[in-house]
């Protein structure tokens, strides 16, 4: 995840020479970006999962979790700093940067309420992810 | 129980040479990438372990001399100095990356941030080089890694027989990996299984353990059950990742993931096995690297060195250890990625391979050393082998590290 999140993030900080240049490219790289969080997205699953069925220990899930959320917040952050090459690009940065932000706020809110012990809500905030782990599917499967 | 017992040197070389936290993440990592394809370069790499771990422990335990004292005995003073400070320099960020790791594994339970657990780490690992027994301290954590084995456990759980044998016995590079990345992976695990960090501590751990001749039925079991170990281990962390991590798309990248599988697999009680195994096998391999950096220096410049003799005695060796620990310490908290600091560390070591080697095997081809123990032909033949292997591989290592970008 992280090497995902430090490539976009190279092409984030490399000025120019590394910014898409065509619709194209950039559809590949927002592609990319809905891969790598869709990954980080199963691996949050899989931890509110043990914690759901009681098979976790101490306090190994909120920091699988938090993890989990630092990953997704390079990712999105990295994604947030390409620059659209045409106006035509617009449309597909801001579609996929809501929901990059969405999976962002749910990897939080399952962070904490997973340190709370909040299994209710954890429980609830697995459907959200699965459904916007779904909607980024989708947009990598279009742009792809 | 005996037999055990006198093994444990090999499993706590094994332990902390193959299941460090770079190893762990770099197996879990080709798991999830290329499933069991990488299964070859792994039964490589314990082949080539225990061939050349096997002659520098066989010509320690009869000459008395470790694997650095004949390396500045057969390359010479500057190839030899040249070879210590790639070594040391290798062994530096492998130490660097242990007491994070070690640092990380407490983090997964206590959920204290591992960079303020660090310091403690570093202290703690200095505490046991400095006031436990090299015996106690290799059975220990030794055995205390074998806990791992929990993953193997979690393996057989899984089941998936199929796929996994499928996987490994019809390698190939999954759509949207490169052919140069897949290699890369292939010398980052071939680099994990041989670091020259083992043969140095193995060696010394032999001439520590006092071994006699009489000692090398023993010193045999140590290579040919320890290491076997190790690579097993590997194939299970690979063998998880690969059952719970490909089919989802999932990358590795934290140590947390290395102990998912079995907490899916096993629950409350494979979730505990495998947390104390990675910190056990985490806290050898700072033991073996911190030890590494005082044995490399001390025999290089032909200091007293061991822990077989009082600290006062061998002051110089256990300064070297003292500031290579704080140094790595000072370099952890600097918040600098341990796991990428590993994964570099090994593909390093993959380069430097040759020059370790090398020397292991003219010395035990050596009969005014090795008397009649010198090595027969089936062994000079595969090592020789394995030499020509190495020399490719740190041919190929530097371009392919920047062509792939490291494997991204």
């Amino acid at each position: 995840m992280r090497t995902i999140a430090a490539a976009l993030m190279a092409c984030a900080l490399g000025a120019c020479a590394t910014q898409p240049t065509t619709t194209r490219a950039h559809a590949g790289t927002a592609a990319d970006a809905a891969h790598a969080m869709v990954a980080v997205i199963e691996t949050a699953g899989l931890g509110i999962r043990i914690a759901a069925h009681e098979r976790s220990l101490g306090t190994y899930v909120p920091v699988l979790l938090a993890e989990a959320e630092e990953d997704g917040t390079a990712i999105r952050d990295a994604f947030d700093a390409i620059q659209p090459p045409v106006a035509s690009s617009d449309g597909v940065r801001s579609r996929l940067s809501a929901i990059l932000g969405v999976a962002v706020d749910q990897l939080s809110r399952a962070r904490i309420s997973a340190r709370r012990d909040a299994m209710q809500q954890l429980g609830s905030v697995g459907l959200d992810l699965r459904r916007t782990s779904d909607a980024l599917r989708a947009v990598e499967h279009e742009l792809g | 129980m005996k037999r055990l017992v006198e093994i444990t040197l090999g499993i706590l070389t094994a332990i902390g040479g193959f299941v460090d936290i770079g190893d762990m993440v770099a197996n879990a990592e080709s798991g999830a990438r290329f499933g069991m394809g990488l299964t070859w370069a792994v039964i490589v790499g314990v082949i080539g372990i225990c061939l050349y771990a096997e002659m520098s422990g066989r010509v320690a335990t009869l000459t008395k001399r470790p694997v650095f004292d004949l390396v500045r005995e057969r390359l010479g003073a500057r190839m030899a100095f040249a070879n210590l400070g790639a070594s040391f320099f290798i062994n530096f960020l492998t130490l660097t990356a242990e007491i994070a790791g070690v640092a990380i594994a407490i983090e997964l339970v206590t959920s204290v941030n591992y960079l303020f657990l660090i310091p403690l780490v570093a202290l703690l690992v200095w505490i046991v080089i400095w006031r436990v027994r090299f015996e106690t301290m290799e059975r220990i954590f030794g055995l205390l890694g074998l806990m791992l084995i929990v993953l193997a456990v979690a393996v057989w759980r899984f089941g998936h027989w199929h796929l996994l044998m499928h996987s490994a016995t019809h390698p190939t590079v999954p759509t949207g990996e490169g052919i140069p990345t897949y290699f890369f992976f292939a010398i980052a695990l071939l680099g994990a299984a041989m670091t020259p960090y083992e043969v140095f501590f193995f060696s010394s751990g032999a001439v520590e353990e006092r071994w006699t001749p009489k000692d090398l039925l023993v010193e045999k079991l140590n290579v040919f059950i320890g290491f076997p170990l190790g690579g097993l281990l590997s194939l299970a962390i690979m063998a998880t990742a690969t059952v719970l991590y490909q089919p989802r798309g999932i990358e590795v990248s934290h140590l947390s993931q290395v102990a998912l599988p079995a907490s899916v697999a096993l629950g409350r009680v494979g979730l505990a096995f495998v947390l104390v195994g990675i910190f056990a096998a985490t806290f050898a391999a700072a033991l073996e690297t911190a030890l590494s950096a005082g044995y490399t220096v001390a025999q290089f410049f032909g200091w007293q060195w061991g822990k077989f003799v009082r600290p006062t005695d061998a002051p110089r060796f256990h300064l070297v250890v003292i500031i290579s620990i704080i140094l790595a310490a000072i370099l952890g908290i600097t918040a600098i990625d341990p796991i990428k600091v590993t994964e570099y560390s090994i593909v390093l070591s993959a380069a430097a391979l040759p020059l370790t080697y090398f020397p292991i095997l003219v010395v035990s081809n050596d009969p005014a050393y090795m008397g009649e123990h010198v090595n027969g032909r089936f062994t000079n033949a595969l090592a020789s082998v394995y030499l020509v292997l190495l020399l490719v591989v740190a041919a190929a290592t530097i371009p392919l590290m920047i062509g792939t970008k490291a494997g991204a």
